[in-house]
């Protein structure tokens, strides 16, 4: 459940999620920085995984940016942030906003920073300093050790669902079918969400009749 | 009641670190502080 910043209320959109997706947060100012080659290097990393590049620059342009922002945060894999010495100030919110987003919403954000210090909020985070030699392999590691979460992921799913705490253990499941979508993810996700749906059924009627006892308790 | 049968670890690459679960009642019990899993804890199998 997301609670939109626009309308005060319940997200109302529905995100599908986008396997094998990553949400790249970066400014358009490509002048003066290693970005280009930053961007190579991330794609050609990314290619060999069979993971696509999606620009949250390419969104930043008409309608409500911050809603189409946030259901790609939602959609995608996980995310990507580029800070340089050349971001344009009224661009820096942004980023860290998106940066933000995906935080909250759960998922892995590998942060890389050129010629800048990274917010103090933020120091504790792990962050790539981008150099020409080091940075491909420390990159690579990032991207490697999430996908190293997978088999974790998958224990503690199984360990929710066993002990009957399947939403969280569905949260979980969520994280494995954006990392790898395979039929046995997705049979054992409907499987959950069949077992969601009785309880919120029986949950149901115990509330119906919850409040018929309070009512008639209150009419004596 | 919990008991020590009722916990298990499993390793989380991200933080190269032994988490150990509650198999009972579900969730994270605590993330051991140093490198190595901890002593007389089973390892999570899938079930």
């Amino acid at each position: 459940m997301i609670w939109c910043p626009n309308n005060g209320s319940i997200c109302s959109e529905r995100a599908t999620p986008m396997p094998n997706t990553v949400l790249l947060i970066a400014s358009d100012n490509k002048i003066g920085v290693p970005r280009v080659q930053i961007e190579d290097t991330i794609k050609s990393v990314l290619r060999d995984k069979g993971i696509q590049l999606i620009f949250a620059s390419d969104y930043r342009k008409g309608g409500n940016i911050l809603c189409k922002i946030c259901k790609l945060a939602q959609q995608v894999q996980f995310g990507i942030l580029i800070y340089d010495n050349k971001v344009q100030k009224r661009t820096i919110p942004n980023l860290f906003y998106e940066s933000s987003l995906m935080h909250y919403l759960g998922k892995e954000l590998i942060m890389i920073g050129y010629k800048t210090r990274r917010p103090s909020d933020l120091e504790s985070v792990e962050w790539i300093k981008y150099d020409e030699k080091e940075f491909k392999p420390a990159f690579e590691q990032r991207v490697k050790n999430i996908f190293a979460m997978q088999a974790y992921f998958e224990s503690v799913a199984d360990n929710e669902i066993a002990t009957g705490n399947y939403l969280v253990g569905i949260e979980y499941l969520k994280k494995l079918l954006l990392m790898g979508p395979t039929i046995p993810i997705a049979d054992k996700m409907a499987e959950v969400n069949a077992k969601i749906k009785k309880i919120e059924a029986r949950e149901f009627s115990n509330n119906i009749h919850f409040v018929t006892m309070t009512r008639k308790g209150l009419n004596h | 009641m919990t008991t020590k049968k009722d916990r298990a670890q499993v390793y989380n690459p991200r933080i190269d670190r032994w988490v150990k679960l509650d198999t009972k009642r579900g969730g994270i019990v605590s993330v051991k502080k140093s490198p190595g899993p901890y002593d007389q804890v089973k390892k999570y199998k899938k079930k």
